[in-house]
């Protein structure tokens, strides 16, 4: 076949040696040369540009502003980080917290039905009806998301219609009426931002549940019920365990969102301050760089905690 | 293996399963409604009355095609970066077992792990130290850093399943490296890298946190959705943007959707 | 006649492991050549150093009597057949099959039928517009077969090529590759853990231990004649009796081994052993015998009549066919 020398074979072929050719070898023999090569774009950007924004940030904190002239003063203090224990802002992080708690727990009791019938019931083609309707949600543009419920939320708009409508105005004016999660009306209560947040971050809690719930294996539940253990026996005892990797994953994302997010309290809500807020505002028009950058370490600080406990109940495999 | 009795699901969880569903569709399904209503002035539902003529007033809004544009000129930007620097790092996490792998996977996720607000203000502060001014460019620096993920995720899958032995057995049949990166990685992964890109286009042509911290004057279709949100100018214009926002970002979703659903990771999942 | 493949005390560390160390080897051009040993024995990772996959911590390799370690996989005339076939899934059978003479450039006309004529010496003549998703286990074989033999390369490496093979599959293509290699000429080095495959189909064995070759000849040499107990064990799983008795019957020092189907059962005036178990296996009968303290497998014809567990029966062999393994004293 190729220049028919059967007898007289050589240990080496004359592939092409052009300059590809010599450059590949150098490849090939300095295998770290190509592994650099690969890495330095990357790493400039993420390793330098981005964590160097991130650090530089994080330097800022650690200034202080004076308060007759506005400026920063570069003089490394924590005067800044005492500033977030005054009462007012513990409030603002407090607020947060508590809303990104609520809302990850409820977004966990929602996406589970989703989450569990999606793993273990749907099939071919209804399995990925249902990955595509956590998907498309998921992907959906974040404003219209927003936007959607303005409309739905609205005075004139389709929830206090339907009130009307089945003649329950009264239950929704009774639980309006309620202080803390009440208000003039639901666009304005913290009840309106919760739904806002339970309803963005919702399909990044399904996924992760689904990814969990699909590996347990179906025996292990039969084997549950087999002993006679009740339903709810074996979703205590065995489903909700198995599933925890996933629901914790999934809280990474809910948690996260809700601690950083400043859009949706500002649309939807009552007009007192999340977190996501105050960084805005400090920044922006306070001017006020190193309070707002002491801000962005409070999430940073209570996720990076949340990881470490997620790391360690090995959430990180469902991801 | 899964038994026959099994597959069928008691009542209550079909139902929370269903509820669970339309509470995640409903709400999008209004906003189609809500672009044919005849009433201007508020939400009101149901609609008095139904009608197209919206959506020849946005056609012609030129704020609304210029923030499109520019909407569509970061996206696609910033999605070729990241299809670059994505697919470098993926290849390189997967070709070898190197001191700090896993330092790169976390950094590579880090901007989308971190509220989008810190990314935004440190991007925001440093530019300012560093004294460049915001445009196009700043805007696409923000985008680059957090689409980076989707496409090294799908890369990363992708490159798991080319087994080693592919590569190896097209350097043993005499082709160099470059030569088994075009006819044999390449071929492998386009479906993957495609599908990331289009998940990188979608992620990017809808972030409005990160971009209101890099942008200067200009504005993107988020951001004018944004203003709209705050202060209503006219809502029937707002409710067509919106849909055909929705319907714009399913197309790339779908499409990533049907180029990875055979591979073990399905795109996405990461975002 | 120039060996095709030299190893002059090669080695391969990874860290601190020695998956080769300080190996030497002459392969001679034409040889049906077989590197056996468990799984981690360093027979793969040798084999990759003859492609060019690793590269030798230190040491020489020759092909062909040319120093090859700094010469790139893609230029070193050496193909390979991998145990997973590695087969190109984007590409067509014969497009596979082709995939060198593309890189070559050699034209399309021309590769595409010289690609059939691979595929019929494989016969699978009449394939090659299917994908490799569509052949079965053996096809795809074959095809990596006749992809890796279409550049008529110096040297074949396979590697465990009939692994994922059933038995009866096995055992065809064993006897098709040896006719193959024949019709050839090449050279081929195959690494596998089936010792009855490497005695079936191999001119020369060499045998591996934890990075080193343990032993290397003929497969009656390795099999008659092991010269180290883990040979012994390794190859055929023969008897390894130790040091005292050996002393004790023959008057000499070392281990010995005896093969089991060289213990024959007689009448009387053999040594006297306790059966402790046995198995019939059809057309042989496996016992477990306790020859002084010692264990012992047999493979006895069926025609010794009944033994029951636990009787004593008398076993000989012919003397020559306990093989002593020099400078073992235990």
């Amino acid at each position: 076949m190729n220049n028919g020398a059967n007898n007289r074979r050589a240990a080496v072929t004359s592939a092409g040696s052009g300059l590809a050719g010599q450059i590949s070898d150098l490849f090939w023999r300095k295998p770290v040369i190509l592994l650099l090569l690969m890495l330095t774009p990357p790493l400039l950007w993420l390793g330098v540009v981005y964590i160097g924004s991130l650090l530089a940030l994080l330097a800022q904190s650690f200034f202080s502003i004076d308060e007759f002239s506005g400026l920063i003063n570069y003089q490394l203090t924590l005067k800044t980080y005492a500033e977030l224990l005054i009462p007012a802002n513990l409030d603002i992080i407090l607020r947060t917290v508590s809303m990104a708690a609520i809302v990850t727990l409820a977004s966990v009791i929602v996406a589970f039905p989703v989450a569990f019938y999606a793993a273990r019931y749907a099939r071919g083609r209804w399995k990925a009806l249902f990955y595509l309707g956590v998907m498309l949600p998921l992907w959906s543009s974040y404003l219209v998301k927003i936007y959607a419920w303005k409309l739905i939320l609205a005075k004139e708009g389709i929830l206090n219609w339907f009130f009307e409508l089945t003649h329950l105005k009264w239950l929704l004016d009774a639980y309006l009426a309620i202080p803390l999660i009440g208000g003039n009306s639901l666009s304005v209560s913290y009840t309106g931002t919760f739904l806002v947040f339970l309803y963005v971050w919702l399909p990044f809690m399904v996924l992760p549940m689904q990814a969990a719930l699909e590996r347990v294996p179906a025996n292990f539940l039969e084997a549950s019920s087999d002993l006679g253990a009740t339903p709810w026996q074996t979703f205590r005892n065995v489903l909700l365990p198995l599933a925890l990797p996933g629901v914790i994953a999934g809280s990474i994302f809910t948690f996260s969102l809700t601690l950083g997010d400043y859009i949706i309290p500002q649309i939807i809500g009552s007009s007192r301050l999340f977190i996501g807020q105050a960084v805005y505002s400090h920044q922006g028009t306070a001017g006020n760089i190193p309070l707002a950058a002491a801000f962005t370490v409070v999430p940073v600080v209570i996720m990076g905690f949340y990881l470490w406990m997620a790391k360690r109940k090995g959430a990180f495999d469902a991801l | 293996m899964r038994s026959d009795h099994e597959t069928r699901a008691p009542m209550a969880l079909k139902i929370a399963a269903a509820c669970g569903l339309l509470f995640m569709h409903v709400p999008i399904l209004l906003i189609f409604v809500y672009a044919f209503t005849t009433e201007d002035k508020t939400f009101q539902w149901p609609p008095p009355g139904y009608t197209l003529k919206w959506f020849a007033v946005a056609w012609n809004r030129p704020d609304v095609w210029s923030a499109l544009q520019l909407s569509l000129k970061v996206a696609s930007i910033s999605t070729i970066v990241a299809m670059v620097l994505g697919t470098l790092c993926a290849a390189a996490v997967s070709r070898s077992k190197f001191f700090g792998r896993e330092a790169i996977s976390l950094l590579v996720i880090l901007p989308i792990a971190l509220p989008g607000i810190i990314t935004g203000i440190a991007l925001r502060s440093a530019f300012n130290i560093a004294d460049i001014p915001f445009s196009v460019w700043t805007i696409v620096l923000g985008h680059a850093t957090f689409c980076v993920v989707v496409v090294y995720n799908n890369a990363v899958a992708r490159f798991r399943r080319l087994s080693g032995s592919l590569v190896e057995a097209s350097m043993d049949l005499g082709a160099n490296g470059f030569q088994t990166f075009r006819h044999v990685v390449l071929p492998n992964i386009a479906t993957s890298l495609l599908a990331g890109g289009m998940l990188a286009f979608a992620l990017s042509f809808d972030e409005v946190i990160v971009t209101t911290l890099t942008a200067g004057q200009q504005a993107t279709l988020p951001i004018w959705m944004l203003e709209e949100l705050v202060r209503p100018r006219q809502r029937p214009v707002t409710n067509v943007v919106a849909m055909i926002v929705v319907l714009v970002t399913f197309l790339p979703i779908l499409a990533a959707y049907y180029l990875t659903r055979d591979g073990d990771q399905v795109a996405g999942q990461g975002k | 006649m120039k060996p095709a493949v030299t190893f002059i005390n090669v080695s391969r560390y990874f860290g601190s492991v020695k998956a080769v160390n300080q190996v030497d080897l002459a392969i001679e051009e034409g040889e049906f050549f077989a590197m056996l040993g468990p799984s981690g024995s360093g027979k793969t990772t040798c084999l990759r150093l003859i492609a060019g996959f690793e590269r030798p911590t230190g040491g020489e390799i020759k092909i062909l009597d040319e120093p090859i370690q700094d010469i790139p996989p893609y230029r070193r005339n050496v193909n390979t057949v991998f145990q997973d076939y590695a087969l190109f899934p984007h590409l067509s059978v014969a497009e596979n099959v082709a995939y060198a003479l593309m890189i070559r450039k050699v034209d399309k006309k021309q590769r595409l039928k010289q690609a059939e004529e691979a595929l019929e010496m494989v016969r699978l003549g009449g394939y090659g517009d299917r994908r490799p998703s569509q052949l079965s286990g053996g096809q795809r074989q074959r095809v990596a077969l006749a992809r890796a033999l279409i550049g008529k390369p110096a040297v074949l490496l396979l590697d465990e090529p009939l692994g994922a093979l059933d038995l009866k599959l096995r055992e065809e293509m064993q006897e098709e590759l040896k006719q193959l290699q024949r019709a050839l000429g090449i050279t081929f080095v195959f690494v596998t853990h089936d010792q009855s495959e490497a005695l079936s189909m191999a001119d020369r064995i060499a045998v591996f231990n934890e990075g080193e070759i343990a032993q290397i000849g003929t497969p009656q040499d390795i099999y008659h004649r092991p010269e180290t107990e883990f040979v012994a064990n390794f190859v055929g799983s023969s008897n390894v009796l130790p040091a005292a008795l050996v002393r004790q019957m023959t008057g000499r020092t070392g281990i010995a081994s005896l093969r089991p189907e060289s213990i024959r059962v007689v009448a009387e005036g053999g040594h006297t052993a306790i059966v402790t178990a046995k198995s019939f296996l059809g057309s042989a009968t496996k016992l477990s015998l306790d020859l002084y303290g010692a264990g012992l497998n047999a493979l006895v014809d069926n025609s010794f009549g009944s033994v029951e567990i636990g009787a004593p029966i008398q076993i000989d062999w012919v003397n020559a066919d306990m093989h002593l393994i020099e400078g073992r004293n235990e």
